[in-house]
């Protein structure tokens, strides 16, 4: 025996509250089983996650093996906060578990959905399964891309190998989601992996690899990386197609106090010239941000 | 499309019963409008929000739910006959969603927080108030909301841009949304200045009369859940109580706090008047009560009044005729009580709407405040009609601020007398030290709960001498949640108001004393404070230091509970404490949990072994060892009226207060301060274990356990924060 006695005993059916029946005044923060329920049926991915959050001390069994399938749900926030739910069941040992062994099979919807869940419930001990999993072409993009977000997620420098590997992917969505889990890695400072994807073809691998260069703020003025990233992020001012790139760029450049004499022609032009009213305000505030 | 409603309905009165009109959504309107039935002459236009209706809010904190085919629109002359300009009609605002707007003090511009159709972030945008001349101030991954005018030319808003370079932005209290804090900006888009942190949301700022502002801060720490309003000057300094903090309020969330007035307090201190919502903390779109809040000398004096007394305050059904405001825009002179109100009728709660397959409908009236009659001023059925304000010039405050020392990257913080406090009564000669602890959530990488107990993340900065006037200084980190502790002889914790506070780097805060009276001169004269005399002790080092380099008194900083207390009941406590019921001291209590139709008993058992959990759906699983569970209990976490616990059930501890907890009291440790000595002790009683003849536990191993208790009790801490799994 134990040296705590633990005994779990069914006390007797009628005490179980089905989800049919009226909830009493439950414990938590004012969810119910119907109301979950509810939530569920109505199909709305607000309504879900708002009313996950409420019940986030509730007292339902049941309410477990309703939530269990939302991990598998279509929309991304829907199965995050569900695997956040569940978590705070105390399903965390067995859920990891089963997400990791999701990552050694084929399927990769079910790995993507792995991935988020693994992500949001922070497991730690998951990044190198995830790590192995992310840079296994087995897997089509998404669920790389879930994977990368996950490793960003749980935050740890150990996540650091794969996705630096990840930002060299052939697909866009994986070298997109590397780059943007990158910057959340706590402790994490260098931009010089997103200074060499700033040209990449791809808008939205260039949008993040803006943010993860903007993410170093006053630390990029140390950065070997930093006359690199001012002539890319100059180029992207005059040059880039898309004005989404072009005021991110002109806003990244003073997030990082890019030296005037590189940015600061590009800034001016674009302050004034630029077709776009909000390129030109931007490029306006971030020439006040220029060093000197 | 205006809504045919307006035309033929009837006056509706407060509380009174209403005459549905068939086919009308709302049956809350006067033929008469509001054009001559409250709206100042000098009230030529105004300008709102039209939203498309959401339900997504799932607090009263969320301020990321994303609907396109939002717009800013003036109503010239405010009226149903009114003509109506969109003033986002721009190509680059299609499909966008504003959430706030402000009208500067000229009334010449706007500023607004927009998502655009090719955005993932609310940003913040100007144009003239013709529409005219659109800019973008801000970029970037975050968002940006909430947007003020301020004095000097600047916009204040909230963010999720984090302010401490290289760290990650809090959580809020879910452990899943990332917080807005405070930050100020130039129209212009240049000279960006982040504020300090709260744990949790900051959100809705006003600016009053005086140049301060006003906002709603989501206040957590421990069992304290609640939206409650806070003042700081317009440089983001000097951050402090207004209401609904201390039992004063009526409701748990007051949101959207607008400037009415000014007066004399009884003290003969010019205060403010405000006009908010008050609401409970979700399900019912942020919206309830209009309040009329007087802010009085302190939040002991205030004084709320509800100007729609049969609106539910809670998260219960609201009926037809009743409905919910949204927001009150005050209008006219102060005292004639008139505002701009965005109300919705009948149930407007979430769950209920769900269900109906429906949403609210918010529209604009005029709220006579003193009659409680409702004028219809415009609802069009597609949207909800919000933030309405007028358009006309104000004056342009003079921006108060709190003494800032240059060149400084601490935030010093000290009371005059800690003593004074209108919160608790603290015996004279009793409080030693003052205990200041970091605060943080789950973003530094920690699984989504600390623990069992509802406390946030805590470090301890280190405790600083109470000084022989009651004066205390200390030099803490910047911009990051703080909360202060007076503790006694034995190091323990006996007066902490439950919030978190935070400054700016060289901001210098010196309380009057523990929460004391705002209408009291806070007046520090040279020489005559001894904490100012020595100066502030240093406790500001780098966020990659704090954490326990060893388990000292000197030294710890966070209290894991695998590694700074199992070690001590594995050396002095589980020979005798090791779940078997036969021995003494091991209590042994049986939950019947009704709604899972399971028992478990617990046996006292300070053992180091994983624990399963089979009661309660909030459990640990496996995930807490044995000493955890018995000492922090499941009693908390098994909620109301759903199980039932029988036999010898004991609370060993009481987050947050190691004083008032069992297991403190049966230890019994001894006086800390100002040295060591055995033989006083904290309470009049044996000290446990020596009593029955076991090794008693060190100094510094009392300190563990009791910070580990104030602290909140937690399992986790930066220096185990990774976990198991």
């Amino acid at each position: 025996m134990n040296r705590t006695t633990l005994k779990n005993t069914v006390v007797s059916s009628a005490l179980f509250l089905g989800l049919g029946f009226a909830s009493p005044a439950l414990a938590g923060r004012g969810s119910s089983p119907g109301a979950i329920q509810r939530a569920i049926g109505s199909g709305s991915v607000e309504t879900i996650e708002a009313e996950l959050e409420r019940a986030e001390s509730l007292v339902c069994h049941a309410c477990v093996n309703l939530v269990l399938p939302l991990v598998d749900h279509e929309e991304t926030r829907v199965r995050k906060v569900a695997a956040w739910w569940l978590s705070r069941r105390g399903m965390r040992p067995e859920m990891s578990l089963q997400m990791v062994q999701r990552l050694s099979q084929p399927d990769s919807k079910l790995a993507r959905n792995a991935a988020d869940v693994l992500g949001e419930m922070r497991a730690y001990k998951s990044i190198k399964p995830l790590g192995a999993a992310l840079n296994n072409p087995i897997f089509n993009d998404e669920a790389r891309a879930a994977m990368a977000r996950a490793i960003g997620e749980i935050g740890d420098m150990e996540g650091l190998p794969p996705l630096s590997d990840a930002t060299k992917a052939p697909e866009p969505a994986v070298r997109a989601a590397a780059l943007e889990s990158l910057r959340k890695l706590r402790g994490y400072t260098d931009m010089s992996l997103a200074v060499t994807l700033l040209l990449d073809p791809d808008q939205n691998v260039r949008v993040e690899a803006i943010y993860s260069v903007a993410n170093a703020r006053s630390a990029a003025a140390g950065s070997a990386s930093a006359p690199d990233a001012a002539a890319r992020l100059s180029q992207l001012v005059t040059n880039d197609p898309s004005e989404l790139v072009r005021k991110k760029a002109a806003w990244a450049l003073g997030e990082i106090h890019a030296s005037a004499s590189i940015a600061g022609s590009a800034l001016e032009r674009a302050s004034t010239q630029d077709s776009s009213p909000f390129v030109k305000s931007l490029a306006y505030a971030a020439l006040a941000k220029l060093a000197p | 499309m205006r809504k045919a409603a307006f035309v033929i309905g009837s006056l509706m009165v407060l509380g009174g019963g209403m005459t549905g009109t068939a086919g009308c959504k709302s049956s809350s309107s006067d033929s008469s409008t509001a054009g001559g039935a409250g709206l100042p002459q000098d009230v030529d236009s105004i300008v709102f929000l039209q939203r498309t209706a959401r339900m997504g809010t799932g607090n009263v904190f969320d301020y990321t739910d994303y609907k396109p085919g939002g717009r800013l629109v003036k109503l010239s002359p405010p009226s149903a006959d009114g003509k109506l300009v969109n003033l986002t009609a721009a190509p680059m605002f299609k499909d966008a969603d504003i959430m706030a707007w402000d009208l500067s003090f000229d009334a010449k511009t706007i500023v607004f927080s927009a998502r655009l159709a090719t955005a993932a972030n609310y940003h913040l945008f100007l144009i003239r108030t013709d529409g005219t001349e659109p800019r973008q101030i801000t970029e970037g991954p975050n968002h940006y909301v909430y947007p003020i005018f301020v004095p000097g030319q600047k916009v204040m808003f909230m963010s999720s841009k984090v302010v401490e370079e290289g760290a990650q932005q809090f959580r809020d209290e879910y452990e899943r949304a990332t917080t807005s804090q405070v930050g100020v900006i130039n129209m212009d888009g240049t000279n960006e200045v982040l504020g300090p942190r709260n744990a949790s949301h900051r959100v809705a700022p006003a600016l009053l009369e005086n140049g301060n502002v006003v906002y709603t801060e989501w206040r957590h720490l421990g069992s304290v859940n609640d939206g409650h309003l806070r003042v700081m000057n317009p440089d983001m300094t000097g951050m402090k109580e207004a209401f609904g903090g201390e039992g004063k309020g009526i409701t748990n969330s007051y949101l959207r706090a607008r400037f009415v007035g000014s007066y004399m307090s009884t003290s003969g201190k010019k205060t403010s008047r405000l006009v908010a919502i008050g609401t409970s903390r979700d399900r019912t779109l942020q919206s309830g009560k209009v309040l009329l809040i007087d802010l009085n000398d302190d939040e002991a004096t205030s004084k709320v009044t509800d100007l729609t007394p049969l609106v539910p305050g809670g998260k219960e059904r609201s009926e037809k005729g009743l409905g919910r405001y949204y927001d009150a825009e005050p209008i006219g002179p102060a005292a004639d009580l008139k505002f701009i109100v965005s109300w919705a009728d009948g149930p407007v709660q979430s769950e209920i709407l769900e269900e109906a397959k429906t949403t609210a409908n918010f529209g604009l009236y005029v709220l006579d405040g003193k009659t409680g009659k409702r004028f219809p001023i415009w609802d069009d059925p597609a949207y909800w009609e919000v933030g309405a304000r007028p358009v006309k010039p104000r004056v342009e405050p003079i921006a108060p601020q709190s003494p800032v020392a240059q060149n400084e990257k601490s935030f010093i913080l000290g009371a005059l007398n800690v003593y004074e406090s209108s919160v608790k009564k603290i015996e004279p000669g009793t409080a030693i030290k003052v205990r200041l602890l970091e605060g943080f959530s789950s973003e530094e990488g920690f699984p989504n709960m600390f623990g069992l107990t509802e406390f946030d993340g805590q470090s301890r900065y280190g405790e600083v001498p109470v000084l022989a006037d009651g004066s205390y200084a200390a030099k803490v980190p910047a911009n990051v949640p703080l909360h202060q502790q007076v503790i006694d002889k034995f190091g323990m914790a006996i007066a902490g108001e439950d919030i978190w506070i935070s400054g700016r780097p060289g901001e210098q805060r010196f309380c009057g004393g523990c929460h004391e009276n705002r209408s009291k001169n806070t007046e520090i004269k040279p020489g005559s404070i001894e904490a100012v005399q020595r100066g502030p002790v240093d406790l500001d080092v780098p966020r990659a230091q704090r954490q326990s380099l060893d388990f000292s008194y000197e030294k710890i900083r966070g209290v894991p509970w695998d590694l700074a207390l199992q070690p001590i009941f594995d050396a002095k406590c589980v020979s005798c404490h090791d779940g078997d019921a036969s021995k003494p001291g091991n209590n042994s209590y049986t939950i019947i949990d009704k709604t899972l139709g399971t028992m478990q008993t617990v046996t006292f058992d300070l053992g180091s072994q994983k624990m399963a959990i089979v009661v309660g759906e909030r459990s640990a699983g496996t995930e807490f060892p044995a000493s955890y569970i018995s000492v922090a209990g499941l009693g908390m976490e098994l909620g109301d009226n759903v199980v039932t616990i029988t036999g010898d059930y004991k609370e060993h501890m009481k987050p947050g207060e190691a004083r008032a907890s069992g297991i403190i009291k049966k230890l019994n440790p001894p006086q800390r301060f100002p040295d060591v000595n055995p033989l006083v002790r904290a309470f009049d009683k044996p000290h446990h274990p020596a009593d029955v003849g076991g090794t008693e536990l060190t100094p510094d191993e009392y300190y563990r356990l009791l910070l580990n208790i104030d602290m909140g009790g937690q399992y986790f801490f930066r220096e185990n924060k990774r976990g198991t799994y």
